[in-house]
This record gives C-alpha cells, sequence and structure tokens, in this order.
C-alpha cells in the first residue's frame, strides 16, 4: 500500500546495484563507523540475504539497518540509479515481525497514527514543559533524554483549527492548494504553517487547511510498518479536497513520503509539491524587504543565512536551488556556504530516539560546520531537522556561551514571509 | 550473536584489538567479500578495521604467529578481484585510517593514512592552490592506501603521471610484523628507497600493508580548457585520438566514450553529451596560458581532421564539472541500461586505439555480447564493459571468453594485459602471455625477498601453479555482477 515495491520491482532494485562503492563516501553513519555493514552497499548486501535467506542470524542485519538513517544521500551519489530507499524499506518491513523497533519509538509511532492520541500527547508535552518536565528529563541519559531535549514547545490548540478550513487568496487568484497540517507539525510549528499560507495567500493561492493532527504515515514506511503507513494514507486521502491544484506541503519528510506514496493516494504524487518548490515555481508575486532587523543586524551589513538541506528535500526529492534561490531573493541576504551541506544532522524521523549516539555524533559534526560558517541564522525546511540543529546549537551555546553565540534556527518560508510581511522578530 | 566457538585466530585478535576493530560473524564478513568486480567472491575468516599502524602491526603479528593469510582492503572499488580472500585468512580494510596527517603547501606534500579518499585529499591541497594528479573515475570512493597498491591512474596522468611518480614516501608492514619506512618516511632516507617504493607502489598487496604514504601535490594549472568533439564511427574517435598525440601537443587528459556509454550517462549526469554520436572524445588543455593558447588550435585541427560531427567547448567551470561527471561515473551509470557487465581493462600504444576499437567491436559481436567502451585514450588504455541482460552461466561464460579475446588483442597490437585495474586474481593466469618465464620467475624471487610464505593477498598477481587456476577457491557471483 505505501511505496514498498512489489517483490518483482524490489528484486530490480537490489540488481540496479552494481557494487561500485560510488555511495560509501556520501552515507553519514559509514563516515562515523568506517564499516561497510552501516554502508549503503553493505546494507543492499544484507537486505539480499535477508531476502534471500542466506544470513545466519537476522540480528546482524537488523543491526545495521536499524543504524541507517534513511537520508537517501547515497541516492544522490548512485550512478546507477538504486532506489535505496525502498531496498531499506523492504529489508525492514521483512525484520519488523521478528525485529519490532524499541518501546519508546513504538509509542511515538503509535501516537502519530492517531490523531487523537497526537493532539493529546503534544498537549501533555505542553503541559510537561510548562511545569518543567522537560528540562529535568532533558538531564536523562539514553533514548528519554535524547527525545526530551529535541521535543518541541507546543501549543494547546492545533493551528488548522485556529484558522481553517479556508484562507482566501489576498492578490489575484491564480488557484487553490491545500496545505498539510501534519501531526507535530500543527501544534509545535504553528508559526511555520502560518508563514507557509501567508506566503501562498500572497502568491495569488487560495489555501484549504484540513482539520489535524494528520499523519502522512512517512515515519510509519520509514520502519517498515507498511499497515500503519496505509492506514495513515486513506486517512489523508479522505481528509484532501478534491478540487485543488497540489497538496502543499512544509515539511521535507512528509512531501518526500507522499510524492512516492500510491495505493489510496493513487491520484496524489503529482500532486504533491513542497512549499519551496511550489513558491520557486510560480513566484513570490511580493516585494521582499530586508529582515536585518530581525536579527539585530545593521546595514549596509548582509544577514548571514546558511541553509541546511533537509535530507529529504534535496535527497528525498531532488530540490536543492529552490531553497537557495528564494533566500537570495531577501535583499540584504548573504546565502553563506555550509560545508557538507546536504549531510544529515541526525534527525532522521525517530533516529535521534533509536539511535541516540550516531544522532549526537552527526549532530556534533554538522554544528561543527555550522560555527565555522557562523551565520546570523540557520534555515533549514523539515521541523526535524529544526529541533535537532536547534537543540546542537542551543546546547553547544549552553556549554560556553562566553564563546558560542546563540544562532537561531527558522524554516525558510519563517524568513521569507518575515521579509514579504515586512514583520519584525520571529 | 556467534553461532560457533570463535577460532584461536579470532579469538587472538579481539585480545590484541579494540573491540569494534574484529568482525568475525558470517554475515558481517559477507559484506566484504568482493570489490567493484563481483564475478567472483570469497569472504575472509575474519576482517579487521584498525584505526593506527599499531593496530596493523598487531594485526600482522597475530596473523604471522598464526600462519593466517593476510588480505589487504581499501575502499574496495577496485575491478580485478584484487581483495578477495580465497584462502580466508584475515582481510584488513583501512576504512578507518582516513587522517590526513599533514599537509604543507609551502613543501607541497601530504603525510596520509591509507584509508584517506582520493578526492578529499585533493580537495584539502586546493585550499592552497594545489592537487593531487592522480585522479581513478573512483575518486569520490578510493583510498590512497589503494591507489599504491594497483599503482592507480586517472585521465590526467596522460600528462602528470600515475601514482608511482607521484609518491614520495611509504611506510610499509611486512607480513612478519616489522615497519618499513622508505623515502620521505625514513628518518634518513637512502638512494636506494626510490627504487623499493617503485617496487611497493602497484604491488596489489602482495608485499605489505601500507600505513602511511607522503605525496607530492602539484600546482593547480593556470588555465584549463575543455573540449568535446563527436564522431560518426568509433574507429573515427580513435584515429582523432592518435592525430592529436602525433600534432605534439600533449593534453592533460584525453578520454573517449562510445554511444551506449554515453546514453547511459545522459540519464544521470545531463553533461550534455550527444547521444547520436558514435564516440564522443572529451580533451583537457591545461598549463599555462600561454601554452594553452599555442596548443589549442593545433589540437583541433587534429580533431577536425577526423570529420567530426562536432567540436564544443566547454564554456563554463559548470559545464566542465558536467563533462567529467558524466565521464567518471560512466561505468557506473550502466547498471541503468543493464543487469549487469564486467569491466575489462588493457592497454595499447596509442596509435593503434582505431584498431583496437575495431577489433572490441568485433570479438563482441563474435562472442554475442553487448559491450560499452571507454578509454583512457591518450594512455591507450581502454576499458571495454561486457553487459549482460540476463544473468545466465553461459552469457557469463561468453562475457569472460570476449574479456580474454580483447586482452589478446592487446598484447598483439603491441600493448598489455591491465593499465590500472591490476592483475587480482581476475587475470594471474593470463600473466604467462605477457611475460616469459624466467621474468615471472624473477618477480617470484623479489616477492620472497618481502614474504617468503608468501601469506600477503595469496593467489593473486602470479598465476596458479595447477592449470584452472583464476579464481580457483572463489564462489560464483550471488545476484549481480
Amino acid at each position: 500500500m505505501t511505496h514498498a515495491p512489489p517483490p518483482t520491482d524490489r528484486r530490480s532494485a537490489l540488481d540496479a546495484c552494481v557494487h561500485c562503492g560510488l555511495c560509501l563516501p556520501a552515507c553519514p553513519t559509514y563516515g562515523v563507523s568506517g564499516s561497510e555493514l552501516d554502508s549503503p552497499r553493505g546494507r543492499i548486501d544484507l537486505v539480499r540475504g535477508l531476502l534471500d535467506g542466506s544470513l545466519s542470524d537476522p540480528t546482524v542485519a537488523a543491526a545495521h539497518l536499524d543504524r541507517c538513517l534513511g537520508c537517501r544521500a547515497c541516492e544522490t551519489a548512485c550512478p546507477s540509479g538504486v532506489r535505496y530507499g525502498d531496498i531499506l524499506e523492504a529489508g525492514r518491513a521483512h525484520l519488523l515481525p521478528s525485529h519490532p523497533p524499541g518501546r519508546l519509538t513504538s509509542a511515538v509511532l503509535a501516537t502519530f497514527a492517531s490523531p487523537t492520541a497526537t493532539l493529546w500527547a503534544m498537549r501533555g508535552a505542553a503541559i510537561a514543559r510548562g511545569v518543567g518536565l522537560t528540562r529535568i528529563a532533558s538531564a536523562l541519559p539514553g533514548a528519554i533524554g535524547a527525545a526530551a531535549r529535541v521535543a518541541p514547545r507546543s501549543d494547546w490548540t492545533p493551528w488548522s483549527w485556529t484558522v481553517g478550513p479556508f484562507l482566501p487568496a489576498v492578490a489575484p487568484r491564480r488557484g487553490a492548494v491545500a496545505l498539510l497540517p501534519g501531526c507535530v507539525m500543527d501544534q509545535a510549528f504553528p508559526r511555520v504553517h502560518a508563514a507557509s499560507a501567508a506566503l501562498l495567500q500572497a502568491a495569488g493561492f487560495d489555501v484549504h487547511v484540513p482539520r489535524g493532527p494528520i499523519c502522512c504515515g512517512a515515519l510509519h514506511a520509514h520502519i517498515g510498518d507498511t499497515e500503519a503507513a496505509a492506514t495513515c494514507a486513506t486517512r489523508l486521502g479522505d481528509a484532501f479536497p478534491p478540487a485543488v491544484d497540489a497538496l502543499i506541503v512544509d515539511a521535507a519528510g512528509c512531501g518526500s513520503h507522499l510524492k512516492q506514496a500510491c495505493g489510496p493516494w493513487e491520484a496524489c504524487p503529482g500532486r504533491v509539491a513542497d512549499v519551496l518548490e511550489w513558491l520557486d515555481r510560480h513566484g513570490l508575486r511580493a516585494e521582499p524587504r530586508s529582515i536585518a532587523a530581525a536579527f539585530g543586524v545593521a546595514p549596509p551589513a548582509p544577514v548571514r543565512v546558511v541553509y541546511a538541506d533537509p535530507c529529504h528535500l534535496v535527497h528525498g526529492q531532488g530540490i536543492r536551488d529552490a531553497p537557495r534561490r528564494l533566500l537570495s531573493l531577501i535583499p540584504g541576504v548573504e546565502l553563506v556556504p555550509l560545508r557538507d551541506a546536504d549531510r544529515c544532522c541526525g534527525s532522521a524521523g525517530v533516529y535521534n530516539i533509536a539511535q541516540p549516539d550516531l544522532a549526537a555524533e552527526l549532530l556534533h559534526r554538522k554544528v561543527e560546520c555550522l560555527h565555522e560558517a557562523s551565520p546570523d541564522v540557520v534555515a533549514t525546511a523539515n521541523p526535524g531537522c529544526h529541533l535537532q540543529i536547534a537543540a546542537g546549537l542551543h546546547s553547544a551555546h549552553n556549554a560556553t556561551p562566553q564563546s558560542v553565540k546563540p544562532i537561531p534556527v527558522r524554516h525558510v518560508v519563517e524568513l521569507l514571509a518575515m521579509s514579504i510581511l515586512a514583520r519584525n522578530g520571529a | 550473536m556467534h553461532p560457533r566457538p570463535e577460532s584461536d585466530l579470532v579469538r587472538s585478535l579481539r585480545a590484541a584489538l579494540p573491540l569494534d576493530a574484529v568482525l568475525a560473524h558470517p554475515d558481517e564478513r559477507r559484506v566484504y567479500d568482493c570489490d567493484g568486480q563481483t564475478l567472483h567472491r570469497s569472504a575472509a575468516d575474519v576482517v579487521v578495521l584498525p584505526r593506527t599502524a599499531e593496530e596493523v602491526i598487531a594485526t600482522m603479528t597475530v596473523a604471522s604467529a598464526a600462519g593466517a593469510p593476510v588480505v589487504p582492503r581499501g575502499a574496495g572499488t577496485g575491478l580485478s578481484g584484487g581483495t578477495l580472500a580465497p584462502r580466508g585468512g584475515v582481510m584488513i580494510v583501512t576504512s578507518r585510517m582516513d587522517r590526513i596527517l599533514s599537509l604543507d603547501p609551502r613543501a607541497r606534500r601530504a603525510v596520509v593514512q591509507p584509508g584517506v579518499i582520493n578526492a578529499r585529499l585533493s580537495d584539502a591541497a586546493r585550499r592552497h592552490g594545489l592537487r593531487y594528479a592522480p585522479d581513478p573515475s573512483s575518486q569520490t570512493a578510493c583510498t590512497i592506501g589503494g591507489n599504491v597498491a594497483e599503482n592507480s591512474g586517472g585521465p590526467h596522468t596522460l600528462r602528470l603521471g600515475t601514482t608511482t611518480n607521484h609518491v614520495t614516501g611509504l611506510a610499509v608492514v611486512t607480513s612478519d610484523a616489522s615497519m618499513i619506512r622508505l623515502g620521505e618516511c625514513a628518518a634518513t632516507p637512502t638512494e636506494h628507497d626510490d627504487a623499493l617504493m617503485g617496487l611497493v607502489t602497484g604491488s596489489e598487496g602482495l608485499f605489505g600493508v601500507v600505513t602511511e604514504i607522503v605525496v607530492r601535490l602539484v600546482p593547480a594549472p593556470e588555465a584549463v580548457r575543455t573540449f568535446l568533439a563527436s564522431y560518426a564511427s568509433v574507429p573515427a574517435a580513435g584515429r582523432a585520438v592518435s592525430a592529436v598525440l602525433a600534432s605534439g601537443t600533449l593534453p592533460a587528459a584525453m578520454e573517449l566514450m562510445d554511444q551506449a556509454c554515453v546514453r547511459a550517462v545522459e540519464d544521470f549526469a545531463h553533461a550534455g553529451f550527444p547521444s547520436n554520436a558514435a564516440a564522443v572524445v572529451l580533451i583537457e588543455l591545461e598549463g599555462a596560458t600561454e601554452e594553452v593558447n599555442a596548443d589549442e588550435p593545433v589540437m583541433l585541427r587534429a580533431l577536425r581532421g577526423q570529420s567530426p560531427i562536432d567540436v564544443r567547448a566547454a564554456t563554463s567551470d559548470e559545464e566542465r564539472g558536467r563533462m567529467w561527471k558524466g565521464r567518471k561515473q560512466a561505468a557506473g551509470a550502466l547498471g541503468r541500461i543493464c543487469r549487469g557487465f564486467y569491466t575489462h581493462d588493457g592497454c595499447v600504444p596509442p596509435s593503434r586505439l582505431a584498431e583496437a576499437l575495431e577489433g572490441i567491436g568485433e570479438v563482441a559481436a563474435r562472442n554475442g555480447v553487448r559491450v560499452a567502451t571507454l578509454a583512457h585514450a591518450g594512455d591507450g588504455n581502454i576499458h571495454p564493459l561486457f553487459l549482460f541482460d540476463t544473468l545466465d552461466d553461459n552469457e557469463l561464460r561468453r562475457g569472460a571468453k570476449a574479456g580474454r579475446e580483447v586482452l589478446e588483442l592487446c598484447l598483439a597490437l603491441g600493448g598489455s594485459l591491465t593499465g590500472e585495474h591490476g592483475v587480482g586474481g581476475e587475470k594471474r593466469d593470463l600473466l604467462p602471455l605477457q611475460y616469459d618465464a624466467p621474468t615471472i620467475s624473477l618477480f617470484r624471487r623479489i616477492r620472497a625477498a618481502f614474504d617468503p610464505a608468501e601469506r600477503m593477498n595469496p593467489e593473486k598477481v602470479f598465476p596458479a601453479a595447477a592449470p584452472g587456476g583464476g579464481f580457483a577457491g572463489t564462489k560464483p557471483a550471488r545476484g549481480w555482477l
């Protein structure tokens, strides 16, 4: 039901690999461990072994497939066009009955699969933060601590309830779109949704906002739980207003998944677009203004912005230039190059909860690159990366507040909205 | 986790090395059972991932005491089966020895561990206006240690020479676990060191494990110009290459790709290669601006003399980058048009390139296999890739036979068995076609001087004692080629 291909396709997906090894340096986990078991080529071999029954102990394969981020940087590097993401999900689906994910991961995924559970979990998180529980949990070792450190601030009421179900175009009308409220995003990133909606309205699009929270099922598909992913897809299909030009997604992970999902979603893949892709294609239709004041920069000094590519935008959807082009439209913005900009920060869905050590090492490397670039603000386009990078920058600043300045993180749409709506602060 | 009690060898290695440096489970070892040449596979009994030269010495000490074979491996991008372990034993993988120990822009030297990726070294050098010249097509993944073992070339070695011309120091751990320091790795280099480094470079892991390398860096050229010429026939493209060389200009690189390669790669790299041409030649001039200005018209005249369909120059760095990406990833991109392929490697004198290319077409037709050809044409180094649509034994046999016939053709034209992929396990039985018995016997005595027990990378390079060696002791490929 999801984009895990039928068995014959899976076979040919495996056969497309010619074992050239050009994927190795692109793989973040291979970069950390130096072991081919933690590389795309090695994992493809393990999945082959799982499917043809030639492994002696699936536990070994399970451990190394679990350590895969699913960032799909190997797909960008692969000259043969191997669909690694499909192979990974096939391997994980094969392992799921015998090797279920950890309890915390399962709990998180079960929560997102149910709108009511998501609503109350996010409300619970809001209370926990209010009474200081999150702060206490952050100090804990292991998965709970890791989860608490990246836990978003969340609102009591989902954003979609406060604005939905319809926001009209505020410029000459060019069409109608629906904006995916998502699960975590709806309560944790109302600012991002509000910015996306405002930019779309300003660009001449009516914006339909289905009532959230609605999970797209990406996280479930990534761990191989095709059944839960299919349930999510059906629910999303029912909520999707039929008469729109596109379903706009402002979370890269969700967009990447939905672009490939089929089954009840058959009509949709061609109609799913990332908000940045859509705005880049159709134009902003508004005059961007300086955002210097919001970041305490005195012109003519530029606002130094780095863009950290979300894996599921650059590798999953092949969108590399659109966000950069949009950011360059803002007067006074200097787009500073970021070393390894398209290398995973370790967030990767629920990876930072399931593999806290590897995720922490990858985050450490990302923060190092960010400090090298020393920007006024970090721009990204996915909630997981947003939370992970913000947590990394925050703890680096807290460790040595004198020498390391705090660097804010924003979704690209937040910076654009700030510029177009001439709003200051964020 | 471990199905059987571990062997003494594995237990000794675990005692001598960090916990995560030893992989002994069969499901762990299997991902190391071949390199980029996947026709045959065989796994070592234990895989070791050292981080330091001390850990390499510790591993060699244990292997030596156990009398176990040792197979060195870098990134596993090799194409002659040089990292298979047909007699089991210990595989030493250098991927974790990936530090650039120092880079001195004034002395134009870098000291690296063997697991440093070729392109990473070039990136580090570029910040100082320098580069590391050997640039094999796998340079984004392959390691400097592997390059030393194979004496790797690459498009730009036409003008600047292969790995051996750029290595100025080596530290090698031999099979008795002693370390030899040569050239700029030695405290007091001697006049013999250059000769010894020349021996070790290209020795395909037969003499020891390289643990430290000093390389020469060269200044980035003042001017670079890249051209693409397309031809209506493969031999015409071959004649154009010979004509350029005969004209007296020496381009930095001269690469040839036939139509099958061009079509596969266009889909991936969007390099702007014309898909209607039977073959394209990618040429790069570099050097001082004056020199390049003088060479350009001479070279263009030579190219135009063979009636090209089109000759064009890259107009931006971006376009140049796309052209090179197209060339370097051509082999990998063939995975898009066939289920598997077998990459071959041979050399002919550049003046006989057209004959060789014509001959490859005939060999393929005679054996009923499809072929796609790449060539570092300026060096006369040809890479016919035999494509497979099915993976039945019959087709594999035909491909192997065609490969052998191509190498015989290269030798008949006055060329050699391998340009850069090495002999490995793949061509060991063909060695007598190129060298007579006394020469091979001399090679054996040189090997024995380094490794009397022949424990280093056994069943490679030298022909099997009994006929039918080749990949004896290995198993056929599992799924892909």
